[in-house]
């Protein structure tokens, strides 16, 4: 036993293992030595029973019996199962495109598997597993939120394009374009904002920037990730000029009010924010913040642009978010 | 001394049982799957051109790991100027060892992936949270909010069909 589990510990060090298609790899061998590829390629190292003559002179009785069963389970699930409202697609030597019923489009990339929802009825937001790596085109849905989850990290999108992808034990997130948040999912505090072009590394619970994005390159079979910085802040583009509609004053990204304030600071801070009933806020305003300062910053930062209050709540660090006041 | 290799359906049984180990394992050291893959094949190729002539004085485990060893080598010395250095590791080319236990967890890990393949996602996320994320049972019943009864239950079975799977692997069992 102490040796198998020794030798299961080790298996923490193996950070990027692959299945292969093994029967396709085998007739790989056989073109390459010159021998027949085999009809049949299912050999198993242990001997499972075959087909005796008695159970093959009864095969088309089975078979009948089989089928009938089939139809009946067929109909009793039709009329009594609701529909499956997930879906789980898994690639091998090929990549695949997915259309999702929101428009959303995934790219899973070769020996990837991806689930996802085929209904969005009565969902609070698109929650996507995914293992392997692939692209991701998602179409802007403000009232659900666009999740990935991806091992232990998870990445939040409202609508944009960005790719997840592995190498060498590293979890690589790539924007390619709008604004996306990307977690740890064990410690929801943990996490970065990716703006469009940048990227993101993460391993054993911390984030890293390359230091040389261009030479990120995901696709199915590689990704080179240049130099690592540890824990540097993601650098803002210098050139990059402030959009009509945003708010100037403070520093940071631009997010929706709305969003920032529900599918954010109230969403991962459950215990210590709520919002008062009745209050409300344009749906257009956009905000810019530093979504990196802790939840009691953020709150200080948009009441003083003045498009929120808040009153203290039931606990020490707990707040009620309401209405900002009027300028009289 | 043995020569396990004369029979294509025998060569077949170990193609299939070592091939993901031995892809797996080059890899870590050509750091390309592509690549790695080109070396088993290339290695299990020339054991099938020399099968006549070959004798396993040892396991067949640690034969190939040997063959294998000796195609990477021959592998990164013929393609030196075209490899990528991000890719090659070469760091950890000193450090073999020659008894082939270094492909013992490779074995290991092909029969985990091949036992979870048919689990539900509920107990493959419990299993590789524990055993390489490093996430006690406690932890994992906070996560996903069940009992932590039920996350030995989970884990106890997935290791009592590994351990059937890998039942004629005696290396692995003291």
């Amino acid at each position: 036993m102490k040796k198998f589990d020794s030798i299961l510990n080790q298996n923490k060090e193996i950070e990027d293992f692959k299945v292969f298609d093994v029967d396709s790899e085998w007739n790989s061998f056989l073109m390459k030595v010159g021998e027949p590829k085999q009809q049949s390629t299912t050999v198993e190292s242990d001997n499972k029973p075959t087909l005796s003559m008695a159970f093959k002179k009864s095969k088309i009785l089975i078979i009948l019996i089989a089928a009938s069963i089939t139809l009946v389970l067929f109909f009793l699930f039709m009329f009594s199962s609701p529909q499956p409202k997930r879906q789980t697609i898994i690639t091998s030597s090929d990549s695949e495109k997915i259309n999702m019923v929101d428009g959303s489009k995934i790219t899973l990339n070769q020996n990837s598997k991806v689930e996802y929802p085929i209904s969005l009825d009565d969902l609070t937001k698109r929650k996507v597993v995914l293992v392997g790596s692939a692209t991701f085109d998602v179409s802007r849905n403000e009232k659900l939120p666009f999740e990935v989850y991806y091992g232990d990290v998870l990445v939040e999108v409202l609508g944009t394009v960005f790719t997840i992808g592995k190498k060498d034990g590293l979890t690589v997130v790539q924007n390619i374009a709008g604004s996306i948040a990307v977690y740890q999912v064990l410690n929801r505090e943990n996490k970065r904002i990716l703006n469009q072009g940048e990227t993101l590394l993460f391993q054993h619970g911390k984030f890293f920037v390359p230091e040389d994005t261009t030479k990120i390159i995901i696709d199915d079979r590689k990704i080179e990730v240049g130099v690592i910085e540890d824990a540097k802040p993601i650098k803002k583009k210098e050139n990059e000029s402030p959009k009509p509609t945003e708010q100037t004053e403070s520093k940071g990204s631009a997010f929706k009010l709305d969003n920032v304030v529900k599918n954010y600071l109230i969403k991962f801070n459950k215990k210590k924010l709520k919002l008062e009933k009745g209050t409300k806020f344009d749906k257009n305003t956009v905000v810019k913040l530093d979504i990196n300062k802790p939840y009691q910053d953020i709150l200080q930062d948009l009441k003083n642009q003045g498009h929120i209050n808040f009153k203290p709540g039931d606990c020490s660090d707990c707040f009620i978010i309401t209405s900002p006041v009027k300028q009289q | 001394m043995s020569r396990p290799f004369e029979n294509i359906n025998d060569f077949e049984v170990t193609f299939r049982e070592y091939y993901n180990p031995l892809v797996n394992f080059v890899n870590r050291y050509l750091n390309n799957f592509e690549n790695s893959k080109e070396v088993v094949q290339a290695t299990f190729v020339k054991i099938w051109e020399h099968k006549d002539k070959i004798e396993v004085h040892s396991s067949i485990k640690s034969y190939l790991f040997q063959v294998s060893k000796n195609s990477m080598i021959d592998f990164i010395r013929k393609n030196k100027n075209h490899l990528n250095n991000t890719e090659l590791d070469t760091n950890k080319l000193d450090f073999f060892d020659d008894d082939g236990k270094s492909l013992d967890p490779y074995i290991v890990r092909q029969a985990i992936e091949h036992c979870l393949k048919d689990k539900k996602e509920k107990a493959r996320e419990i299993f590789m949270m524990n055993k390489y994320e490093g996430l006690t049972y406690e932890e994992i019943a906070d996560y996903l909010n069940i009992s932590k009864r039920s996350v030995e239950d989970n884990i106890s079975k997935i290791l009592t069909h590994l351990k059937e799977e890998l039942k004629n692997h005696p290396d692995f069992f003291d």
